[in-house]
């Protein structure tokens, strides 16, 4: 059971976990800024969990297989090291984060903007070196090894997530969604709280 | 170092090592691998991860997720992915034909274990979760596995070495007991065939008539022994009623010059013990070698 509470622990930060997928319409249709958004948060919950199980997979090519799947989650389809294999089509969190810069609200308060854009900016930067992470564990060939880089990739993805404990300049997607007043995605069964 | 001797030691050391070899492939081969160990250990957290996730899912009720996931589980390693909760199969993904029993009971803790099939080599890891358990079937990497020519290799090897140990067993058994009466008698670097009835000294032969043939195999049956003249006279002249002590000496001192003529010095071979009889001393004792 040791291994089961080490698990626990990494994966209690994402007690809700869902593989990518696109947010469900709802009635009224969903503004196209917070489909971005909770398919950021979506994706960011699966690029997780295909990072913890990149830690621990039994071989190199295990790993591979994980590790790309969080390469492709946060470039996207035409992204550099893309590569098609056991994912569903997605534009990629980066690309995600630049639409969403792009669609901010002008009608937010400058302070709220401000801090919207800051936690954007911490997020595409936690993505980032969490993609950097996952190409060097790509390159490695062997497991413990590609582990090490896969634990840090995990680690700047759960930045990328946030925590509620957080400062308002060091955010991420937890506290954009709190700023822009969204709630967090629940998977399908349960709906929206 | 006599030839035989060292054929004989040829034998051992060669029996002992192909034994060794035996030995250490069958252990190598009869438990797992470093890599089938090393497999075993991240299976084992590769599992508990899944599971911790599919547990997860299944209080959120998000089963399609679970679904997801455990097929993507079958591009890897996993080759079979079983989700059962409150008694019910949620999730049961294969690859191939692959077809696993039902389990019987709900495991009460973490199991694994190694599984043949198909060619292929499984680790089963079977997980509890709070009501139910997650299984899964990881294929073993090819090297991690026992090569096919191991058994057969280690009962080849352990034969070898068997016939060489027995084999230099029974040379040392017929050609170093000179007590016992064989076809060899052997003390030290001298040699008595009793079939043949060649006598050799320090490899060189020693041509003796059949009584003073008889005079040194007495002797050398129990190299060391002293034999009175009466013991002598009992063992060569058993039917003799004018044999006496007189023809003892003659024998003896006809006996150390003839061994003496093959190899000088090797009259001390047979040592008076004053007041008692004669003895047999090995060419070693007395400082002849092989020349």
């Amino acid at each position: 059971m040791e291994a089961m509470r080490r698990v626990s622990v990494i994966l209690a930060a994402f007690s809700v976990l869902s593989l990518a997928g696109v947010a469900q319409p709802t009635e009224p249709p969903v503004p196209q800024l917070e489909v971005e958004v909770i398919s950021v948060v979506r994706e960011l919950q699966a690029a997780m969990f295909y990072a913890a199980l990149a830690v621990y997979a039994p071989t190199p090519a295990d790993q591979r297989l994980y590790c790309q799947q969080v390469v492709n989650l946060i470039e996207g389809e035409g992204g550099e090291h893309f590569v098609a294999e056991g994912l569903r089509r997605t534009p990629g969190m980066l690309n995600r984060l630049a639409a969403i810069h792009r669609a901010v609200p002008p009608d937010l308060p400058p302070m709220k903007r401000r801090a919207v854009v800051l936690v954007l900016n911490n997020v595409r930067t936690f993505l980032e070196l969490a993609l950097e992470e996952s190409l060097a564990s790509l390159r490695k060939e062997d497991v413990e090894a590609g582990a090490v880089h896969m634990r840090k990739a995990f680690a700047f993805l759960f930045a990328a997530w946030g925590v509620e404990v957080e400062t308002p300049y060091l955010g991420g997607m937890w506290l954009l969604l709190k700023h822009l007043g969204y709630q967090r995605p629940m998977p399908p069964g349960r709906g929206h709280p | 170092m006599n030839p035989k001797k060292r054929i004989r030691s040829l034998g051992l050391v060669l029996g002992g090592l192909l034994l060794g070899a035996a030995l250490a492939l069958g252990l190598l081969g009869g438990r797992p691998s470093v890599e089938e160990e090393h497999f075993l250990s991240r299976g084992l957290d590769y599992v508990a991860a899944f599971a911790a996730a599919a547990q997860g899912w299944i209080e959120e009720e998000d089963l399609g997720t679970l679904e997801d996931a455990a097929r993507f589980m079958l591009l890897g390693s996993a080759a079979f992915v079983e989700v059962v909760w409150n008694g019910e199969t949620v999730v049961r993904e294969a690859r191939g034909e692959l077809s696993p029993p039902p389990l019987r009971e709900l495991p009460p803790e973490t199991r694994t274990s190694f599984h043949s099939e198909d060619h292929a080599r499984f680790l089963e890891v079977v997980y509890p979760l709070e009501r139910g358990y997650v299984r899964a079937w990881l294929e073993v990497p090819t090297p991690g596995g026992v090569p096919w020519w191991l058994p057969t290799a280690v009962g080849l090897l352990s034969a070898l070495g068997l016939g060489a140990i027995g084999g230099a067993l029974y040379l040392g058994y017929r050609r170093s007991s000179p007590g016992k009466r064989g076809p060899l008698v052997e003390v030290g670097s001298l040699t008595i065939d009793e079939e043949s009835k060649e006598v050799r000294l320090c490899g060189k032969p020693v041509k003796l008539s059949p009584k003073q043939y008889a005079l040194l195999l007495l002797l050398a049956r129990e190299p060391g022994k002293v034999f009175s003249d009466r013991d002598i006279l009992r063992e060569l002249w058993p039917d003799s009623r004018y044999a006496n002590s007189k023809d003892v000496k003659q024998y003896i001192y006809l006996l150390r010059r003839r061994l003496g003529e093959v190899l000088p010095g090797a009259e001390a071979l047979i040592a008076t013990v004053p007041g008692f009889g004669y003895k047999l001393l090995s060419p070693e004792e007395i400082g002849l070698t092989e020349r």
